[in-house]
Order: C-alpha cells, then structure tokens, then sequence
C-alpha cells in the first residue's frame, strides 16, 4: 500500500518534470530570433513569397499571441502529437522512432558491459594492498577523465585499424555495435568503479562485517552478501549521471563510428535548426530521466527496509 | 572435506585442555618504522566452563586481543606468538580458510551495540540463521524453525515475528539477544563478548548479563572484553586487567576486586561511581590540598531558603507519531534545581529525560507548564530579549563531537562561546586560555581540532565552551556515558570542582544509576514521561516507591565490599 502510493506521487512528480521541460523547451523556441516560419520553409536561400510564409505563419499559429501558441503545443503534446519534422517532413515520433532502436540497442549493450565491469572490478579492489588500489584506481581516473571520443578512437585504432576485428563504424550486426558500446561503457566504468569501491571500503569497516567474519563467512561471500548492498545504495543515486553519459555520449559515439541513432539525429537537426525534432529529443530525455528515477526509487524501497515509510 | 567431518565433536578433548591458549602475543600495526605495537608479550588461557575477564580502557587492546583469538585482527596486523593453540590445535599458522571453519561453529563472538553489528539490510532471522547456512547441513525450512528456537531461548517474544523483522525494528536489548543467538547458533564451546551490555540501559544491561550468565555454564569457555569492573564482577570466574597492550594483574575475580594488587587496578575500582563515592574524588592521583580535610557541603543548607536556580512545573509535551498519533513525551512533570546542587534525573531511553532537557534550556517549549529561570519563564525572557538569562543555562552533551564543528580549532570553538558570553575582543584570547586551564586542557591544546581530541579532552572542551557564558545552571546530558570509567572518573571531579568552585546547578541526566548516586543531591526517576520518584537520592534508593525503581535498583551490577577497606585513607 505505501509501495503504491510513494509510485503514485512519484509518478505525479513525473508528469510534472515533463511538463516543466515541455514549457522550458518551448520558451527556448519562442525566445530564439530569427523568423519560425522562414526555418519551415527551408531557410532564407528557399526564398519564400510573402504569401507562402504568412500562409505558413497561419498554419503554424505563429500570428497567434504566445498564450495559444503555447496551449496548442501542450493539446498536441497531450496527443502524442510532436509535429513535423522542417527537415525530414516526417511527424517528429517517426523521426526519432525510426532512430531510437539502434540506440536503445547501444545503450543496453554499455551497461550490460559497464555495469559487471563496475562491481567486479570494485568488489575485488575494495580494501585490497594500496599498490593493487593505486593500479586499478589509476586506471578508472584515466577512462573517467578521457574524454569519450579519444577513447573511441583509441579502440578504434587498436581493434579495427591494427588488429581489424570489428567493423569501423555503421550499423551492420552485432559486431559492430562492440565498440561503440565499450566505448560507453569504459567511460561509465571509471567514474562508477571509483564510488562504488569508496562505498564498499566504508562499509567493510562496519561492525556488521566483522560479525559475519565472526559467523565463518569467507572473505567474498561478506563482500558479495552483506557489503554489496549497503554499497549499492548510494551508487544508486549515480543513475542519473549514467544516463546523461549513456545519452550525451551517444552523440559522440555515433557520430564517430557514423551510427544512425538518437545521438546523429541530435546532430543533425542542430545543425539544420530542426526545432520540433528537437524539443522531441528534449522531451525524451526527461521522460527517460524520469522513468530511470521511478525505478530506482523502487529499487530503494527493496534494498533499504527502512525506506518503506518514507 | 565432508561436512560430518567438520562437525567432528570437540568434546573429546581432555576435560582441562584450555580451549584458547596464547603465550607471548604480539600485535602490531603499520610498517617499518611507523609499525606501533599494541599488543604486547601477552599470555592467557581459558578453560572449557570458565569466563575469563579482560578488562581495560580504550586503547589496551583488549578488543584487540579477544579478535586475534579468532583469527580476526584485521588487516594489516602483525600477530606473532610463542603459543597460539585453539581447542588443542596449533592454531599461529592457521590460513584464513581454516579460522573461517573454526569461526562461528566452534568460536562464537558478540560485539557490542547490536544496530550496527547487526546488517541492518537483512531480517535478524536472515541473520541469525546464516551461521547455520554456513556450518549446518539443514535445509531452508529447519534452518527457519531452528532460528525460531534460538531467539526464542535468548528470550526474545514472539520469535516468529521477529525473525521476519529487520534490526531497526527491534528494540536494543532484543537486539543484542538475537545477536547473541547469531553467535550460539552453532552451539559454539567458546563465546567471545565484547563490551556486551555497554550500549544499553541498565535493566536491559543487567538481563543480558544474566542471558550470558546462563550460556556460561557445561563446558562453554568464555571470554568477556569490558572496560567496567562492575559489569565483569557477575560473570567472570577470573578477570585479567589489561593496560596498554600488557596484562597488569590477574587472578580470580573475587580476589581481584576484593585486593587488588597493582595501582591502576586500584585506580580503576576507585573511578567506579556509586552511592558510596559522594563526596571523594574518583581520580587516585594525589592532589596538594587534601580533599578529605574539607567536607563537601552535601546539602544540609542553613540560612532562608534561597530562589532556586530552575524551577520546572507541570511540564507536558507530546509529539507528532506515526500516522497522525500523538505520543505523550512528557507528562507532568515538576521540580526544582536548589542553587549549588546536583538533581540527577534517571531514566530509560524514551522516558523522555532528553525533552525535559531540552525544554528546561528553553529551545522546546512545552505544551503546557513553565520553565522558571531567574524568577521569570522562557517566554517572558524572550519577549524582554534577556541575553543573560539565556547565557545562564548551559548544556553538554554526550557525544560533543557532534556539536562541534569539525574544522574549527579549539581556540575557536570556545572562543566563539567566549565572544557570544559578550567578552570585550581585547580579553577574548586570555579568557580562551583560562577557560582551558580551568577544565585541565594544556594551552596547547588550543590549536587541536576536536576529531584529534580524545573523548575526555572533548568533553572538557564541551564544559570549557559552556563556562564560557558564565551559567548558573549546566544541563548535562549524559555526559559521561561514552567516556571510559576512569576517564568518566576524571570528568566527574572536574565536574565537582567547578560546582564547588563557582556554585554551579547541575541537572545531570544518565542512564547510569551508580554515577547518579555519585553526584547528586536530589534524583528525579522518570519513566514514561512520568516522575516516578523524586527526593533525596538517600531516601529514593533506600525506600523506593515503586517496583520500577526497585528494578532499576537491582539492575546495579553488584561489587564485593571492596571499596571501603581500598578506600579508607
């Protein structure tokens, strides 16, 4: 019963967030000069007649005040309805539909790798020998602070270019989507490694863990048992700088292995002043912020008992 | 490696072969030249049916000790022996894999404050039964029936509930009962018990000395690690007294307390607090002016009556409690702190001995009821925006770490106390110096921070910082209760000298019934939100009221008469 009602608020919490990043989307629009209708036509170079654009202008409500300009978006908002894209001349859904397979695919791929990689490597360093702590805490400070493209083109140089085991970019097959996504999951792994292993080395300091030494627990099965989800917990709250990495990096990514996917369709309506696509890929963010935050908070309410009645 | 076989039965020692023998233990930390020894040539050797005692301060290494039995020293410790044998069996090369079979199904061990000793993510059943996970062969249901049994014979109630109930919802003393039941769930022949009772009240403390008490007898070894004489006196058949890494002195427990041969464990009887103390300093250590000489003027006040520092009538405060309840934290309560004395106030966690506290310094108000100080309530104070009827009541607490702010020097903390107290700028930094000297710091000390500070050298820092204002009345708040005895020794004199030295008013809050006895005139018993008891602490320990009191009363872990024939100049 308070499971579901702390999903309630927090859903309605949801709704909220989208509706601020909606409405800040649209201001960031509304604000920006230059002249919509000229962008829908294709830019000064289609040279448009007066009369196409104050056809467009009415088409669009843009000689509408801001009030139902801005209540037309939120009814279509509500709808499902994104708009079209100037670009693609496609509806906005479509457009990003069509992309965010593939990136829904690099991005599983990432954790899947990042996410084993992080625990493995951070339970078995805890509280080890400081020459063991000092190499490994060496080596996440270095994919941590790289930024992603070198490590791309590092990977890249090394395991296509020199030794060609994987393709050097598009979107054929499994193959080549190995890259792209250690690409993104080292960069997660360095940051994640380093909090999660601090955790975990505070942990192991707890009374508790000496307690179940004291039962005859071996040295991993305490580690795995008992100081992994204390550990986990404030690593948890680490899930929104997962997904910003997950979705900033795909930018970068698909770009440099000349993916299709949500990052290259960012690229190029910036480039091309695509203003519907997007406020479509703002808006999918939050929405997926606030979804990945929905699902922690109930991972939460199973780690922590003492969560339940908050 | 079969199970049976690691269930081999242990009886089949001889019946005197020590179950833990260590002879010249060495323990150390760090390397080269930053190695520090702890432990130092060490001997000891328990009996199958004895409870030894190892008693000491922070820092004597007697928890240090009691791990390296186990195998448990920590990591990076160097333990090196003539002798380490375990049940019979050379145990000073026993690789980890070896102690961890031995651990739990032979050894078991109980640490000291069950929250956080137990994981507080996992129910207590989960707990509890996960030594018999590790060392049994039964399956997940007689494993839950098993638990069950065990919580029930530490005497928790309904097991079957509490088994499914994780460690916060627990109360600490039934949290320490499951503790212990998770370290007999393997019927152990040996039972490690650091600091036992130390995080809990008195009745509570005294019911699981006697749960411990019963697990001692057959042929169950056990070694008990307190820094309390007293607590140890019940339980254990010997007692050895450990400071700084050494055994000092050791022998049977009643030989022990009843004549202690070396000075310290003399010292350590003499810091005991108790009904018997008032009026004696606790410290040993020999002032110029004799203490004796000047009786202390333990009340009998001549002359009209003066107004009383506080005046406290009819206070009652509830709280907002779960689901829109109101839970009664105070209910009535009145009384009166006479100017230069001490009014202790008694009582068990959530008797609400802290909300009283925290109304008569005036930053709770109450529901109903009044604070008088300086012949005028909070309230009229506030409205006359009297500073110096606020600066006149004082508080310390117990952990003073935690009202302190890690980053400023000592010299700033008091000296933040000193300019607030309205001390002219140019005299602030000689006022911080004396302030020190008063409570016993070195001027040195100035420049600490308190997390380089002991417990005591914080908690004279915290009494510096409240003399600062110049108070007539100091509310201390268990101010003693995390300090070693002979630490808490210390700071009761230092205590008992400024009251005498500035006519302080104490209301002093504890737990602890002996150091109530030992410093105040009047005692206040609160249960429930409810004065139980208020009088002269004579009248109130002699002829109690009521049954509760009498419990408490009981709950005093008694010592042999040994204090008067030490004691006697």
């Amino acid at each position: 019963m308070a499971v579901l009602r702390r999903v309630l608020t927090r859903l309605m919490v949801g709704v909220g967030v989208l509706w601020g990043a909606a409405t800040l989307t649209f201001l960031a629009v509304y604000l920006i000069p230059g002249d919509t209708a000229l962008l829908i036509l294709g830019g000064p170079d289609a040279r448009p007649t007066p009369e196409t654009l104050a056809q467009v202008r009415a088409d669009y409500l843009l000689d509408q005040p801001f009030l139902v300009q801005y209540g037309s978006y939120l009814g279509n908002l509500l709808q499902g309805d994104l708009g079209q894209s100037y670009r693609l001349r496609l509806p906005v859904s479509e457009a990003i539909g069509q992309q965010i397979g593939a990136t829904a695919a690099l991005a599983a791929a990432a954790v899947v790798v990042a996410l084993p990689l992080t625990f493995a490597v951070a339970i078995l360093s805890a509280q080890r020998a400081s020459w063991i702590r000092s190499i490994v805490s060496g080596i996440e400070v270095v994919f941590a602070a790289t930024p992603t493209f070198i490590i791309g083109f590092a990977l890249l140089i090394v395991f296509s270019f020199t030794l060609r085991w994987f393709p050097i970019g598009g979107n054929q097959g499994p193959a080549a989507l190995v890259l792209p996504a250690l690409t993104l999951a080292l960069a997660i792994f360095g940051t994640l490694s380093q909090v999660l292993r601090n955790e975990l080395e505070d942990v192991l300091e707890q009374p508790f863990i000496l307690t179940a030494r004291s039962r005859g627990m071996r040295d991993l099965p305490v580690r795995i048992r008992h100081a992994l989800r204390h550990a986990a917990i404030p690593v948890m709250t680490m899930s929104g700088f997962v997904v910003a990495a997950l979705l900033g990096g795909s930018v970068v990514v698909e770009t440099l292995f000349s993916r299709q996917g949500i990052g290259s369709l960012t690229l190029a309506s910036v480039y091309n002043k695509d203003l519907p696509v997007i406020i479509g890929i703002v808006l999918l963010s939050a929405a997926v912020y606030v979804v990945v935050n929905l699902v922690i908070d109930l991972l939460y309410t199973l780690i922590d008992p003492k969560v339940v009645t908050a | 490696m079969s199970s049976t076989a690691l269930n081999a039965p242990t009886t089949a020692l001889a019946p005197h072969t020590p179950v833990v023998e260590l002879e010249g233990l060495s323990v150390g930390f760090g390397r080269g030249a930053h190695r520090r020894e702890v432990v130092h040539d060490l001997g000891l050797s328990i009996r199958p049916g004895e409870c030894l005692a190892l008693v000491g301060e922070s820092g004597s290494g007697k928890s240090i000790t009691a791990r390296t039995l186990v195998g448990l020293t920590g990591p990076g410790a160097h333990v090196r022996s003539r002798t380490q044998r375990f049940n019979g069996q050379d145990a000073s090369a026993w690789s980890e894999r070896r102690w961890a079979r031995v651990r739990g199904r032979e050894a078991g061990f109980i640490l000291q404050d069950a929250l956080s000793s137990l994981d507080s993510l996992r129910t207590v059943g989960d707990e509890v039964g996960e030594v018999l996970r590790l060392h049994g062969d039964l399956d997940r249901a007689a494993r839950r029936a098993r638990v069950v049994e065990l919580l029930a014979s530490v005497g928790v109630p309904d097991p079957e509930i509490r088994a499914g109930q994780y460690p916060h919802q627990l109360s600490g003393g039934l949290r320490q009962r499951a503790l212990i039941a998770s370290a007999i769930a393997a019927d152990p022949g040996f039972l490690i018990a650091d600091e036992p009772t130390t995080a809990l009240d008195a009745t509570i403390a005294a019911q699981v000395l006697r749960l411990l008490g019963g697990l001692k007898g057959g042929s169950t070894a056990m070694l008990v690690v307190s820094h309390d004489l007293a607590v140890v006196a019940d339980l254990a058949d010997r007692v050895a007294v450990m400071r700084d890494g050494e055994i000092v002195e050791e022998g049977a427990v009643q030989a022990v307390l009843q004549d202690p041969r070396h000075p310290y464990t003399q010292g350590l009887l003499a810091a005991i607090p108790s009904r018997s103390s008032r009026g004696r300093r606790l410290t040993v250590q020999d002032r110029a002016e004799p203490d004796v000489a000047s009786p202390r003027p333990s009340g009998e006040v001549t002359g009209p009556p003066a107004p009383p520092a506080l005046a406290v009538e009819a206070l009652s405060k509830t709280f907002a409690g779960p689901g829109g309840s109101r839970r009664t934290a105070v209910d009535g309560v009145s009384f009166t702190l006479a100017k230069g004395t001490t009014l202790g106030i008694v009582g068990e966690s959530g008797s609400g001995k802290s909300t009283v506290a925290r109304i008569a310094l005036g930053v709770e108000a109450p529901d109903a009821g009044t604070v008088h100080v300086r012949g005028r309530t909070w309230a009229e104070h506030r409205a006359a925006r009297d500073l110096a009827a606020r600066r006149s009541v004082q508080m310390i607490y117990q952990d003073p770490l935690q009202s302190f702010d890690p980053r400023k020097t000592v010299r700033q903390v008091i000296g933040q106390a000193v300019a607030a107290a309205g001390t002219p700028r140019t005299a602030r930094a000689a006022r911080v110096l004396d302030l020190l000297d008063l409570v016993g710091l070195p001027a040195d000390r100035a420049r600490s921070r308190p997390l380089e500070l002991s417990g005591g050298q914080r908690q004279r820092v915290a009494i510096a910082r409240a003399l600062a204002a110049e108070p007539e009345v100091i509310i201390c708040d268990e101010p003693v209760s995390a300090l070693d005895i002979t630490v808490q020794a210390r700071i009761l004199d230092l205590l008992t000298d400024l009251q005498e030295r500035f006519g302080l008013s104490y209301l002093f809050i504890s737990h602890d019934l002996g150091v109530i006895q030992h410093v105040s005139r009047e005692v206040l018993v609160l249960k429930d939100g409810v004065v139980l008891e208020h009088g002269p602490v004579a009248e109130v320990f002699d002829h109690p009221a009521h049954e509760y009191t009498r419990t408490l009363i009981n709950a005093i872990p008694d010592l042999p008469a040994v204090r008067k024939d030490l004691l006697s100049p």
